[in-house]
This record gives structure tokens, C-alpha cells and sequence, in this order.
């Protein structure tokens, strides 16, 4: 993982804690977890979801077009990095 | 996303997808008297034989008069809610005659008549902006009426709702019939790209906002009380930057309504948790104001208070 990469994991996983309000820092949250998995994960719901969508859009500047790629993109920190990373060439 | 209070409020022994269907039927088969003369009898055993439903209403009704009606004594209370709980069971049934009939094969356009009151300028002003706007109603009158009358207006309305696992093969006629799409949000948190991507390409999204759906939902004032409603279309507004127009569909007399396009209400900038509860403090005001207009057709059968 590199300088980049890792700036980028924290981004995002200090957007989802944000968009979801959850009271735990950012760092606790793993890269392969979860997003909506109740028992799991994070056990996130279709608001957050709309506030993650909206967010990704707004501070990476990358566009989820429709519910199929929504639904491998927002499935965990990996990835959703892996998609800012390939929608802006980085990978 | 559900959770398992959404279907506890829909239990009920007519509450059953062959009762939709089969009162589809009569109503679709048979002549409009016929139809509706056995659903008023319907609707009388239902007032006769729903003991939970009654006392929700009892005790909604009782709310509303004590804030709205603070000089009347209980024993005027009571005799006014007695009176409206067996109205509104009536009314219901109605109601469900309606929505058969607008599901049915019968030419909507010549049986239901929609009258349009209200700030519709304001809703034709934020569509030619090229965005969408979310309809707020309530649990008022016909709320599916509510769409087909706005689309029958030109606009392009998706209705967004929880899936009534009795009702939803009537839902679905209702809106293929009236031209209003729809979009399911209990089974899948990816419906709500298919939401804003409609808001952004200039849709009008319709839904219901006086029932804390699941746990996304803030206490706000209403009609003197806390009372919880859903924070999703007030988030869904602000993230979208869209107005939320609270909206009703009255019915006056039979196969007659009022479509009330209230002013839109905007969700301010700044502390997003602020002006979330105070863009939904102003809608529960709004429907407030329209529910004591129209006690008759509110068919709130759940308690409104208690989960505040």
C-alpha cells in the first residue's frame, strides 16, 4: 500500500463514519468490512447509503451511475477506494 | 431499509392481497352502487370488529381535540371522537372503492375528478430548473389519487414507497394505469440510486411522511406533541438541493378530490442536523394544518404519539 493509497483509505473511511454519524474513529474501521451487514459489518441502510453516494461524488469527484455498480461499489472500504482509484486512473 | 414495526401497522384480517383483488373485481364487474354499497358494508364490520385500529384512531382523535379544542370538556371530546371514528371507517372504505376503481379496467379520466388548489406555480418554477422536487404527503385522504392526479397534470411523478405486501398488485395498476412510476425502497438500500438519479433528471418524487417508516426518524412538534417522522426525505432534499412541496389529495364528495400543492419548504444550508429538523418541523406544521381540516379522511390507524 502506498503514501497515496493509504491517504485515500482514510479519506474514505472518515466519509463513511461521517455519512453514517457512527461513534467510532475512522481507524477502527477494517477494509474488508462489511457495509451493511447487520451482525458483521456496519450494518448501514439506504439513507447512508444515499449520503455515502452523494459524498463519493462530491469529494472525489466520481460518479456511481446506476444501482449495479452501486451495489459492488458500496459494499466495503476496499471497495469504494478501488473504484475512486480506477474512475480517476490511478489503478 | 425495514425493520419489522413497518408491518406490524398493516395487520389486519382485510388487510389481504384476495380481499384487494376481490374488491377490485366487484368494483370493476359490477355497477358503482353495488361496489361501493358493499363496501360501506364492509367498512361497518371492519369499524365493528378492528379493536386496535379504533383505538388508535380514539386515541389520535383525542390528541388533536385537546390541543386543537382546549375549552371542550371530555365529554364532548369523546362524543366528537366516537362520531369521526365511524366516519373515518366509512370513509376508508371509500377510499379503497376509489383506488379499485382506479386500478380497474374503467377509464379513470371519466370517473375521477381532480380540482387543483394551491402554489402549482411554484412546482412548474422548479421544474423548469431542470431538478426534480419531493411531494411530501400524508396518510390523508387518497394519496395514490394523489399521484395519478399529478401526473394526469404532466408531471413526472415516481411515487416512492415500502411495498404493501397486500396491496401491491393494486398499487402497481394504480400506477401503470395513471402513468406514475414507482420505486420500492424496503428491499434493496440501491433503490436510492434510482431515487436521486430521478430528482436529477427533474422528477417529482411523491411520498409518505407521517409514519416513522424505520429508525431514521426525529420528533418534532405535532399538534402539541412530539411525534416521530422519517428523516429521509428531508435528507434525500437537502443532499438532492430540492424543495419538498407538502401535498394532499382531499376527497370531497364521491370520485371527487382536491389536489393542495402547498409553498415549498427548502432545507436550509449549515448545521445539516438543524436544518433537517426544522425543514421536517415545518412539513409536520403543514400537515398538521391539513389533517384538522380533514379529520374525516385521516387514515391514521396506528397511534401517531407513542413511539415520541
Amino acid at each position: 500500500m502506498d503514501t497515496n493509497d493509504a491517504v485515500l483509505r482514510e479519506k474514505v473511511k472518515a466519509m463513511i463514519v461521517q455519512c453514517a454519524r457512527l461513534k467510532i474513529p475512522p481507524s477502527e474501521l477494517k477494509d474488508d468490512m462489511s457495509l451493511f451487514d447487520r451482525e458483521k459489518g456496519l450494518g448501514l441502510d439506504s439513507i447512508d447509503v444515499l449520503e455515502i453516494v452523494v459524498n463519493i461524488e462530491k469529494m472525489f469527484g466520481v460518479q456511481i451511475p446506476d444501482r449495479e455498480t452501486g451495489r459492488k461499489v458500496i459494499e466495503s472500504v476496499n471497495s469504494i477506494v478501488e473504484h475512486i482509484q480506477a474512475s480517476s486512473g490511478k489503478s | 431499509m425495514t425493520s419489522g414495526a413497518l408491518w406490524d401497522h398493516s395487520r389486519h384480517w382485510l388487510n389481504l392481497r384476495p380481499i384487494y383483488a376481490f374488491g377490485e373485481w366487484v368494483l370493476d364487474s359490477m355497477p358503482l352502487f353495488v361496489g361501493y354499497g358493499i363496501t360501506l358494508g364492509v367498512s361497518e364490520l371492519a369499524y365493528r370488529f378492528s379493536p386496535n385500529q379504533r383505538a388508535s384512531l380514539e386515541g389520535n382523535l383525542r390528541q388533536v381535540f385537546r390541543h386543537t379544542q382546549p375549552a371542550w370538556s371530555e365529554r364532548e371530546v369523546e362524543r366528537k371522537v366516537g362520531r369521526l371514528v365511524q366516519q373515518i371507517f366509512h370513509n376508508r372504505g371509500v377510499w379503497f372503492a376509489d383506488l379499485s376503481l382506479m386500478a380497474g379496467r374503467r377509464q379513470v379520466d371519466g370517473l375521477f375528478r381532480f380540482h387543483r388548489t394551491g402554489n402549482w406555480a411554484a412546482l412548474e418554477r422548479q421544474l423548469a430548473t431542470g431538478k426534480g422536487a419531493i411531494v411530501a404527503s400524508a396518510h390523508l385522504g387518497n394519496w395514490h389519487g394523489g399521484g395519478v392526479a399529478m401526473a394526469r397534470q404532466g408531471v413526472p411523478v415516481r411515487v416512492v414507497m415500502y411495498r404493501n405486501h397486500a396491496g401491491d398488485v393494486m398499487d402497481q395498476k394504480v400506477a401503470r394505469r395513471g402513468k406514475v412510476r414507482q420505486t420500492y425502497i424496503d428491499s434493496d438500500p440501491m433503490s436510492m440510486m434510482e431515487i436521486i438519479r430521478a430528482l436529477r433528471s427533474g422528477e417529482v418524487l411523491a411520498l409518505l411522511v407521517d409514519k416513522p417508516w424505520d429508525s431514521r426518524s426525529l420528533a418534532v412538534p405535532f399538534f402539541g406533541k412530539p411525534s416521530l417522522f422519517p428523516v429521509g426525505p428531508v435528507r434525500l432534499a437537502r443532499l438532492a438541493g430540492v424543495p419538498i412541496f407538502p401535498a394532499f389529495c382531499v376527497w370531497k364528495r364521491t370520485r371527487e378530490y382536491e389536489t393542495v400543492l402547498c409553498d415549498p419548504i427548502e432545507v436550509a444550508e449549515g448545521d445539516p442536523d438543524q436544518a433537517e429538523r426544522e425543514a421536517l418541523t415545518r412539513i409536520a406544521k403543514v400537515i398538521e394544518g391539513q389533517v384538522a381540516q380533514n379529520l374525516p379522511v385521516w387514515f391514521n390507524f396506528t397511534p401517531a404519539w407513542t413511539s415520541a
